[in-house]
């Protein structure tokens, strides 16, 4: 029973992180780390290395971008950007967002009479 | 700085990795990301220049980075380009002209099973090599006769719509 709601909870994550990773971009620019962390506070992400094949995908499919910065201590960091494909993509899937969350609402204000 | 069996755990959590994703064009940008992420979580451990990172902080972040299970249930952007399956080598006993050999190694590679026939034949006015090769095939390739087979036949993922 656990382990189901566990995996139900894991399944509606990933089905928003893709969401979320493109909303908290679309605020600024930001590097793996602060992504990281916003996620996590949200409590979007349990662990932090799933983000990096959703970040790769989501640059292969030209959503976002990246670029090299040099930080102030230690190697260069991953800048990541969203592209104007990934705005648009975004703004899409927040409108199905709210559209699910209508009708999930809907559903459970149903009353049987 | 890391001692031998702090190496040797994080060594087998990124082969872990790298077997992971394998079949991921990306396999290299990602594991070189969480590699990164990893370095900089050690350089937040070590506080003094020359401090040694042990087995119980490189478990800390394997922890903190997840396991491949934890990998399996969220990392997926587009499931379609994870669970594509590959195409398995069958005989397409439905567009065949003896065995259905050529058109199922069309289905393997892609390519207009014309192309095969073609070389089949040459190599068998060279010598009768071709047909010897074509029927030790046509004995070792498995004909492609249920739905599921057919799909595997075309490299599609078996599921409910085009089953």
């Amino acid at each position: 029973m656990n382990q189901e709601i566990e995996n139900a909870k894991a399944q509606m994550r990933k089905g928003v992180l893709e969401l979320c990773v493109l909303t908290v971009l679309s605020r600024g620019d930001a590097y793996a780390n602060d992504l990281i962390n916003q996620l996590k506070q949200a409590k979007m992400i349990v662990v932090e290395g799933t983000i990096y094949p959703l970040l790769t995908r989501q640059k292969n499919a030209g959503l976002l971008t990246y670029r090299w910065e040099e930080s102030p201590q230690g190697p260069p960091r991953k800048y990541y950007s969203l592209t104007n494909e990934g705005r648009q993509y975004l703004a899409e899937l927040l409108n199905s967002w709210d559209e699910l969350v209508e009708m999930v609402n809907a559903i459970r204000n149903q009353k049987n009479d | 700085m890391l001692d031998d069996d702090a190496y040797q755990a994080l060594e087998r959590y990124l082969k872990g990795l790298e077997a992971h994703f394998a079949n991921d064009p990306s396999k290299r940008e990602i594991v070189s990301d969480i590699e990164s992420r990893i370095a900089e979580h050690f350089d937040e451990y070590i506080k003094v220049p020359g401090q040694v990172v042990n087995l119980d902080e490189v478990k800390r972040v394997i922890n903190l980075m997840g396991t491949i299970n934890d990998f399996d249930s969220s990392s997926s952007f587009s499931p379609s380009d994870k669970e594509r399956v590959y195409p398995k080598l069958y005989r397409d006993v439905d567009d065949r002209i003896l065995g259905g050999v050529c058109s199922g190694m069309g289905h393997y590679w892609k390519v207009d099973p014309v192309l095969f026939r073609l070389i089949f034949f040459l190599i068998t006015l060279w010598g009768g090599l071709g047909l010897l090769i074509y029927i030790v095939l046509w004995v070792v390739v498995p004909p492609a006769i249920t739905p599921t087979q057919k799909l595997e036949m075309r490299g599609e993922k078996i599921n409910i719509n085009n089953m």
